[in-house]
């Protein structure tokens, strides 16, 4: 009979066993992503299933609830207000029928939930309550009140997983508002996660961008819709040998307080989201521009209304 | 070595359960000290080697399910120190409040320092572990563990 309790061959055995569970544990490290993908999935959707839906229960029943009813009743004070002013809706809406506004966005967007994942390995990641059953895929990109938040990374039935723009691959291909200059924005981490702001980078060297420039989508890749806002310049970062320039942006949207957000589902490139984020002095109407597309068994998230001031816990 | 009995199991999967309801299902995130790590900590002080890597494995895994930062990486970082933590039991005998709490603030850093040196978070290894954040998760973990341990030894009257 093998000696397992004790003895060389015993302490042996135990180091091999040992040894063993290790490069198992080594194995799933380096499983290529496509067959973590399924594993983490399976996970998710037995073992962590009933934490998640619990998450998703409270958050149904905690007061952000109550917030919501009280924001939407603010925003149906506006509308009867705006009612109340009927020639200048009428205006508007011819405005907006001549520039084809409603047609060129669609609807595309969805109301989802934000569900905090809080374990260690999934910083900078957050769970939403839409997934493939929605419409949601891979790279959809999603939005909050501000602006830009992130992107779908991982989709299963009714739920999809997204990185935020603090996450190390999060990348956007972007325009100062004014046009005159693209690049590409990358998180940059600071001490704390409060301190995360964003880099352009890749400016042309000719460019000034001052403080307080919008920067925006500029939806090259079609990943992004054009003109959703990123954020706003606080100060150049460096120069790169004399030909690029790179800019420090803080973000439009604060990832931390956020409970819901919109979700781009089917999205074709070449839409242009611009004029849904319009500054206040350029907007015609206090109503948002971005429509939604309610699934059933969601709560109608608020929708944008002007940049950089809403959005943030 | 005090043999794992039916009590312990119930103390270690309720660490277990605790963790997950408490940072995912109520999402109280980091707020809430690192049972998970607590527990395998804890259930290799019963454990040999190759059943403490398991163990730790297993529930690492599992939380690497909301992980594509570095899917696999708290699996690993909890396999090797519950196989370290039962192999110190081989030499170390220590059942003390001090010793255990020293057990398990060693254990936390070092699970995180592997975790985070295997590519997991948003900020590279070095900077997180020098910050002091590390060596503060893993009192918070270490404190709560310890507290844990101590109402459990009081209900069962079982020594470490």
């Amino acid at each position: 009979m093998a000696d397992f309790e004790g003895g060389r061959t015993g302490r042996g055995r135990r180091a091999a066993w040992t040894a063993g569970i290790l490069l198992l544990a080594l194995f799933f490290i380096f499983l290529p992503a496509q067959y973590q993908a399924p594993v983490r999935s399976a996970l998710r959707a037995t073992v962590m299933r009933p934490f998640i839906a619990l998450q998703a229960r409270l958050a149904s029943a905690r007061p952000g609830g109550s917030e919501l009813a009280a924001v939407r009743a603010q925003r149906d004070s506006l509308v009867a207000l705006l009612a109340s002013q009927a020639a200048l809706v009428e205006e508007n809406r011819r405005l907006r029928h001549a520039l084809g506004l409603h047609e060129r966005i669609g609807e595309r967007f969805i109301p989802a939930r934000v569900l905090r994942v809080g374990l260690d390995g999934a910083e900078s990641t957050f769970l939403i309550d839409v997934g493939a059953q929605h419409g949601v895929a891979v790279g959809s990109p999603v939005l909050a009140v501000g602006g830009l938040l992130g992107v779908v990374r991982e989709v299963s039935g009714a739920t999809a997983q997204a990185i935020d723009w603090t996450h190390p691959e999060f990348r956007a291909s972007a325009m100062t508002d004014d046009g005159v200059a693209y690049g590409i924005v990358e998180p940059r981490a600071g001490v704390a996660r409060e301190e995360d702001v964003l880099l352009l980078t890749g400016a042309p060297f000719h460019v000034e961008i001052g403080p307080g420039r919008r920067i925006l989508t500029s939806g090259r890749g079609d990943l992004y819709p054009r003109g959703v806002p990123i954020g706003t310049v606080v100060g150049m970062q460096d120069a790169d040998t004399g030909w690029r320039k790179s800019f420090i942006v803080a973000p439009a949207v604060r990832p931390e307080g956020l409970t819901h957000v919109l979700v781009g589902v089917g999205l074709t490139g070449g839409l242009d989201l611009t004029d849904a984020w319009l500054p206040p002095e350029a907007s015609d109407t206090t109503l948002p521009a971005l429509p939604l597309m309610v699934p059933e068994s969601t709560t109608v998230v608020v929708p944008p209304d002007t940049a950089g001031s809403a959005g943030r816990p | 070595m005090t043999p794992w009995t039916r009590p312990w199991t119930l103390f270690i999967g309720g660490l277990l359960l605790l963790h997950f309801v408490l940072r995912l299902g109520f999402g109280l995130g980091k707020g809430m000290p690192d049972l998970l790590t607590a527990a395998a900590l804890l259930g290799a002080m019963r454990l040999r080697p190759p059943g403490a890597a398991a163990l730790g494995l297993a529930v690492g895994i599992i939380n690497d399910a909301a992980s594509f930062n570095a899917f696999g990486a708290t699996g690993f970082a909890l396999a090797v120190v519950a196989a370290l933590g039962a192999l110190s039991r081989e030499y170390f005998e220590g059942s003390s409040p001090i010793f255990v709490l020293a057990y398990l603030v060693l254990g936390s850093w070092l699970s995180q320092a592997i975790a985070r040196v295997l590519g997991r978070g948003p900020d590279g290894p070095a900077p997180y572990l020098l910050s002091g954040r590390a060596l503060l998760i893993a009192a918070y973990t270490g404190v709560a563990g310890i507290l844990l341990l101590s109402a459990y030894r009081g209900v069962t009257r079982e020594r470490i």
